[in-house]
């Protein structure tokens, strides 16, 4: 919804609004690592989930965000005014006119930062021990002071690439017409 | 259907451009009414005003004596057909075609009546399960009539509805807008910049030009009785030739030191007034080919183009170059150089700084 804001409307500082947004991912994540693990530690989230779902939610807003507001930009404009004239609000418009039209490129998006949660390392380690422990710090932890676990490395490493491997396989078809939405008409 | 009054309606963009400068213009219950100009004249921007896609900047409009300029587009009651056709790329021409309906809950076996009656009058029954995407130019607009037409709208809006299409799809469509039009009753404004088609199928023309009203009236009026020079040239294909006269005398007129015969009145309009700038507007066809001579305006023949029954001539003159239409039989050959004669009642006087109408054709020959 923000992303169809920003397509749409025009507001006092919209383009410093959006460049903001975007700012967010401009540093390292890194540089934020122990402010995060303070704010974790002191809310009594540390090896959780919920701590990890938050996190990952945080950064991807703002390149979701980024996204589909290209692809609702993309929307010939005349449609949305053929839906006002039809008689629909701005809010019907949304969900019965534009949502339909961008699902590829909300289901490209949602796959993008499905991918870049699943292989996020960094927050995942510092954050987690055992409990909440993603697939690549797990899969971390088969190198040692006595050498790799080559056949446990292998092993993992193939069952953390299948998953993403076949909800791309299965979404592909949207993939591909979301990579080609500007053929509407 | 209600009685659309437009007063003083002025538009103006954020960027500083003037759209639409004082529009005051009534369309009367049930007309059809085209808004004729050339590209960016302000005639899109009115139906877009009268839609509620565009906010007004000054004046009100209204339907029926009351105020909509302020109502958001969904209570106003138009429907509006797209140049791009703006069909919805996700769903079937039905549910394209249900969208208005279902915008006003009406229930399904009520929907599915209306569409089927709709779709049968644009003849598009079976194309009813398609999306936009594999129908053609002609079927999406016909798709969009039927979306427009389908909820019985107060008024009836077309912005250049038919400029994506082929010649022979608008000659048929605007045929069957108009019988549509005509047994549905609903006040139409149609905006198009082809004055061919404006002239099919309106009952009024209204000629804008830089966001200005020029002249309201039919066909017939615009043509033979121009107010300005911008209509005299705008409508009627080929435009009409306009040139520089010189006065002569108080009710005389020459081209180049040749006299021109002028009919009486015209020499009464000449004689009220005192400009000596004037310009004279001929239409092709008030022109005659004759033989080269020292009292004709000569000129070389150009460019013969054939048109069937007729052919129009382009013609280089010391005072510019005249356009001329010439039955088929008697078309001269491009490179000869040829005599031309104004047929006396068909002129026009323009003052050439002004651009303003000093005198029209006699009503007796239009």
């Amino acid at each position: 919804m923000a992303a169809y804001g920003f397509a749409r409307f025009s507001f006092a500082g919209k383009h410093h609004l959006a460049f903001w947004i975007l700012s967010t991912r401009f540093a390292p994540p890194v540089a934020f690592i122990v402010p995060i693990y303070l704010m974790v530690q002191k809310v009594g989230l540390l090896d959780s989930h919920i701590a990890l779902i938050l996190i990952y939610t945080a950064m991807n807003l703002s390149l979701v965000i980024w996204i589909l507001r290209g692809f609702f930009a993309e929307i010939p404009i005349e449609i949305e005014e053929a839906a006002l004239v039809d008689g629909y609000s701005r809010l019907q418009i949304f969900w019965r006119v534009a949502v339909p039209l961008v699902r590829p490129g909300i289901v490209s998006t949602a796959i993008l930062s499905a991918i870049f949660s699943w292989n996020e390392f960094l927050y995942a380690m510092v954050l987690t021990q055992n409990r909440a422990a993603t697939l690549p710090v797990y899969l971390a932890g088969f190198s040692s002071s006595m050498g790799l676990a080559w056949g446990e490395y292998m092993a993992v490493g193939t069952m953390a690439v299948l998953p993403i491997l076949v909800f791309t396989f299965a979404l592909q078809k949207y993939l591909v017409r979301g990579l080609t939405f500007g053929a509407v008409k | 259907m209600p009685r659309i009054e437009f007063k003083g309606v002025s538009k103006t963009y954020p960027d500083g451009t003037r759209a639409v400068a004082d529009l005051n213009l009534v369309v009367e219950d049930g007309e059809l009414l085209c808004l004729l100009g050339p590209s960016g004249c302000g005639k899109s921007s009115t139906i877009r005003a009268l839609a509620g896609l565009e906010a007004v900047s000054e004046g009100v409009i209204l339907a029926d004596y009351n105020r909509i300029d302020h109502l958001p587009p969904q209570a106003r009651d138009c429907a509006m057909v797209f140049e791009n056709y703006a069909l919805y790329p996700h769903l079937t021409a039905f549910e394209n075609i249900a969208m208005p309906l279902r915008a006003r809950r009406l229930p399904m076996p009520e929907i599915k009546h209306r569409v089927t009656k709709i779709a049968r009058m644009l003849r598009i029954e079976s194309l009813m399960g398609r999306r936009p995407s594999r129908l053609s130019g002609g079927e999406k607009q016909r798709v969009g009539i039927g979306r427009a037409l389908v909820r019985e709208p107060a008024m009836f809006l077309m912005d250049v509805a038919l400029g994506h299409l082929e010649a022979y799809l608008r000659v048929e469509l605007r045929a069957e807008i108009r019988r549509l039009q005509e047994r549905l009753g609903i006040t139409t404004i149609y905006v198009t910049h082809d004055q061919g088609e404006a002239a099919a199928i309106a009952d009024r023309i209204v000629v804008m030009s830089a966001g200005r009203l020029q002249q309201v009236g039919s066909f017939l009026d615009l043509f033979d009785r121009p107010v300005n020079r911008f209509v005299a040239e705008f409508v009627g294909e080929p435009p009409m030739v306009f040139l520089p006269v010189e006065r002569t005398d108080a009710d005389s007129l020459a081209i180049k030191g040749i006299q021109i015969p002028l009919s009486e009145s015209l020499r009464a309009a000449l004689r009220a007034t005192k400009d000596s700038a004037l310009i004279l507007g001929v239409r092709p066809n008030d022109i005659s080919v004759v033989k080269p001579a020292a009292e004709h305006l000569n000129g070389e023949v150009t460019l013969v183009q054939p048109r069937g029954d007729h052919v129009i001539v382009a013609v280089n003159t010391p005072s510019g170059p005249v356009t001329v239409i010439v039955p088929s039989d008697q078309r001269p050959v491009a490179g000869t150089t040829i005599g031309l004669t104004f047929a006396g009642d068909g002129l026009h006087l323009f003052d050439s700084a002004a651009r303003s109408l000093l005198y029209n054709r006699e009503e007796s020959s239009g």
